[in-house]
């Protein structure tokens, strides 16, 4: 390309349209990772959460005091656990089927009740967590049903209160967040992106009409509308993409230092001395 | 030295009239060829309509009635594309020059060549010439805002001749120039028509014009009032005598 052609339709006007889509691609590129980022956490924990079917089993008798055995559970409950486990094992989808700890049960309800104390006055009931097949993880909500319907069928039902937790949807109000801000980051990203698309289109515009005078001259020094094209097109192409490439590589180390900041990892200083 | 005998003018207008928008004719009734290899000057006092004329001419403007052809092509009614290669033939200096702010002089009078799509080894071989000729090339990598008029009328000038034109128009060109330098940039135009260039020199200055034996065009509110060398109501007495280009080279610095 000619250098002194795309020069005639450039001017300084043209830097302030370069720093704008500078700052849009820099956010653009902010917005992208905060995208990838938690949409590989969502993912991630959906994931888990849909490998993992958790049911609950506590019988009337339970609420009695003193009717809990050694485990925690009364001893019905615990006939009841040990017939669901062998059904649920029995079960293609299943990858493993194990009756939670009261201790690590009671460090999973402390996430959602917040304190120890509250838990220690409240009886625990008999959980089991069932791991599934990496292949039947899509299809958890669906074989809950089914466990639930396999359970009913064992008659570990009547007085049996079986819960099944589990499934995205139903578990995790955090997850939710973490979906919500991936749709609206996605959302952040489609409107830079247009606001960039639209930005250009207005420079090149705007540098017609601006240069108009020029465009004029260049038309009859003999130009052929291709000549013109090239020259506004190139001109404004190369303001974009100097913008675009700073834009990138700011929002690139901006990256690089919050890595940096997550992973705890303070520089270095390199001693040379003995 | 037989020369080749050219029938078809380079330029032709027939009751050519011109109106910017809706305002009053400008140019009214125009007719008026230019054969091919003629020289001539276009006089007459401000506002005449000289270059509106000459915006026709090159191909800025189309006439709003009457027919005009150049180089045998009629282009009252051509579409935009074919008047890209009749453009590229013609060289034109602006009155009001019309270089590029952003340009370096070399660049300006390389520009046309640039365009044209030749090789940037055959550009510069040939603007380093015409620097040189022109005196600009002390200039060469100085902005027209860094420029004087007459330095700014002269890479103008440079810029209208680096296509070695078949059509060279020139509005005003020694306006900006003194005396000495006027005469000296005539004998450059005369040059290029003695090679085959069809000139026409737009100026207000009488002068400068009758020092040289070419015709005279005369306008006068849109009309050409006044075709040919002696004028009609002169003796013929006025206008200096053939020889009279040997005066021009004695009063050339
Ligand atoms: N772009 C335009 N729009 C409207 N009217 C114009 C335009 N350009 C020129 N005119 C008018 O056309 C008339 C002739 O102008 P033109 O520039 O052709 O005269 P000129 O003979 O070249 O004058 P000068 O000797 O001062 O250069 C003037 O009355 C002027 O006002
Ligand atoms: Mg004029």
């Amino acid at each position: 390309m000619k250098p002194s052609l795309a020069a005639v339709l450039s001017d300084r006007d043209g830097w302030f349209v370069a720093g704008l889509i500078g700052v849009l691609v820099f956010l653009a590129v902010i917005a992208m990772s905060a995208v990838l980022l938690v949409g590989s956490i969502a993912e991630r924990w959906q994931d888990e959460l849909a490998s993992r079917i958790l049911i609950q089993l506590s019988t009337a008798s339970d609420d009695a005091p003193g009717a809990a055995g050694a485990d925690g559970v009364s001893p019905e409950t615990a006939l009841q656990v040990q017939q669901a486990l062998e059904l649920l094992r029995a079960q293609p989808e299943v990858a493993r089927a194990e009756r939670l700890s009261q201790d690590r049960l009671a460090v999973l309800l402390q996430e959602w009740v917040g304190s120890q104390q509250a838990l220690q006055s409240m009886p625990l009931p008999a959980v089991i967590e069932v791991e599934l097949r990496p292949d039947a993880r899509k299809r958890a909500t669906e074989l809950r049903e089914r466990l639930r319907t396999a359970l009913l069928h064992a008659r570990i039902d009547a007085q049996i209160d079986v819960r099944i937790d589990g499934g995205p949807a139903t578990q995790a109000p955090a997850l939710r967040l973490m979906q919500g801000i991936e749709v609206l980051a996605i959302l952040v990203v489609v409107v830079l992106a247009a606001t960039l698309a639209t930005s250009v289109v207005f420079a090149t515009r705007t540098g017609l009409s601006r240069h108009q005078d020029a465009v004029e001259i260049l038309h009859l020094l003999g130009a052929d509308e291709a000549g013109i094209v090239d020259a506004l097109t190139f001109g404004a192409l190369r303001t974009a993409l100097i913008g675009g490439i700073a834009g990138l590589v700011i929002g690139w180390l901006t990256l690089l230092a919050f890595g940096r900041l997550a992973a705890g990892a303070p520089y270095k200083m390199t001693s040379h001395c003995p | 030295m037989s020369r080749l005998v050219q029938s078809e003018p380079v330029a032709r207008f027939e009751q050519v009239g011109l109106r910017y928008r809706s305002g009053p004719e400008i140019l009214r009734d125009v007719t008026l060829t230019l054969p091919a290899g003629s020289f001539h000057f276009l006089l007459g006092p401000c506002g005449a309509g000289k270059t509106s004329l000459l915006r026709v001419l090159y191909l800025a403007l189309r006439p709003s009635r009457g027919r005009f052809s150049l180089f045998g092509q009629d282009v009252a009614a051509a579409p935009r594309a074919e008047l890209v290669p009749l453009r590229r033939r013609i060289g034109i200096v602006f009155q009001d020059f019309r270089l590029l702010p952003q340009l370096s002089v070399q660049d300006n009078i390389a520009l046309p060549l640039r365009l044209g799509g030749r090789d940037e080894e055959a550009i510069r071989s040939d603007v380093a010439p015409m620097l040189l000729r022109t005196g600009l090339t002390g200039l060469a990598h100085a902005f027209p805002p860094e420029l004087s008029g007459g330095q700014q009328q002269l890479a103008a000038i440079a810029r209208a001749l680096i296509v070695r034109p078949r059509l060279l128009i020139a509005d005003e060109p020694t306006a900006s120039v003194d005396e000495p330098l006027a005469l000296r940039l005539i004998h450059l135009f005369q040059e290029l028509n003695r090679l085959g260039t069809t000139v026409l020199i737009a100026t207000h200055n009488e002068r400068l014009a009758s020092g040289f034996n070419h015709p005279r065009l005369r306008m006068e509110a849109g009309r050409i009032v006044q075709e040919g060398t002696v004028p009609v109501d002169s003796p013929p007495n006025v206008r200096p005598p053939v020889g009279s280009s040997t005066s021009v080279q004695e009063a050339l610095p």
